[in-house]
């Protein structure tokens, strides 16, 4: 499994990228949005995508509208993670394309749990 | 409107669910921010409300942030991870006080400083919460400043 873990804080992404590692899911990762859809094109659809919101250049809503326009990206699991906590906020990237939804401040067994429910197998 | 008693919260949930660390409020404001290598974050509130909120610490708590984010051992700890980490722990902080105050509104991209040789301000703002945290027995200050326009 390969999954691809879009955030501006190189922090957020080892955390999230440790607890993938730990259950065999190679990583990638971009720090923004743009960087997101150039690793995309690099790296072809990956089997999951987490990506954060507020992030400078291209952020994460605009990102999951435009991979959700590219036929190559419609199906891929994508879950935000994300400081965001207002329920309007949570809708407007659910109508976007998200599948799950993550508040930070997360530890590792609340990441799990939102993994499974998008079908990896966490062992959970 | 946000109390310090929220702030508190905020904080506690974010330094024991993300980092681990136990905290508690401090009723002494005893953070050295003269002090060399402290460092100081700062994420604006724009929008239906308007403001920003401040987060300080000493060096000793920003490489022990640093340590739990990037999970490094204490001698692996640079200044470019301790202001990673404090932005990180900034972004976390105000958008969850973000959550409080009325919205529609938006987070800016956090911005942190290193060191003691700066004066610090917002222009036309207030301060309308304030605490300091005792973490590991370190203090982290943060501060709630709200536009006065």
């Amino acid at each position: 499994m390969r999954a691809l873990v879009v955030d501006d804080s190189r922090a957020i992404r080892r955390i999230i990228g440790n607890i993938l590692k730990e259950i065999s899911c190679d990583v990638v990762e971009a720090g923004n949005g743009l960087e997101a859809l150039a690793q995309l094109e690099t790296h072809g659809c990956p089997d999951l995508i987490l990506v954060d919101w507020n992030m400078p250049e291209m952020n994460g809503l605009e990102f999951v509208k435009a991979a959700r326009q590219d036929p190559r990206y419609k199906q891929v699991p994508m879950m935000m993670v994300t400081t965001e906590t207002e329920m309007e906020r949570m809708a407007q990237a659910f109508i976007a394309g998200v599948n799950e939804y993550l508040m930070k401040p997360f530890d590792k067994s609340q990441l799990l749990e939102k993994l499974t429910l998008l079908g990896v197998e966490t062992g959970v | 409107m946000v109390t310090n008693e929220d702030v508190m919260q905020i904080t506690e949930h974010v330094l024991g669910t993300m980092l681990e660390l136990g905290s508690y409020a401090d009723s002494a404001d005893n953070l050295l921010t003269d002090r060399l290598e402290a460092f100081t974050g700062c994420v604006h509130i724009s929008g239906e409300w308007q403001g920003a909120v401040v987060v300080q610490g000493t060096p000793e708590l920003g490489r022990l942030i640093a340590q739990r984010f990037l999970q490094l051992a204490p001698g692996e700890v640079s200044e470019v991870d301790v202001m990673d980490s404090a932005a990180e722990l900034t972004n976390m902080i105000g958008g969850n006080i973000k959550g409080l105050v009325p919205g529609p509104s938006s987070l800016s991209i956090p911005s942190v400083t290193i060191g003691s040789d700066f004066n610090f301000r917002l222009p036309g703002t207030r301060e309308s919460a304030h605490v300091v945290a005792n973490c590991e027995g370190q203090p982290l200050r943060i501060t709630l400043c709200e536009s006065t326009k």
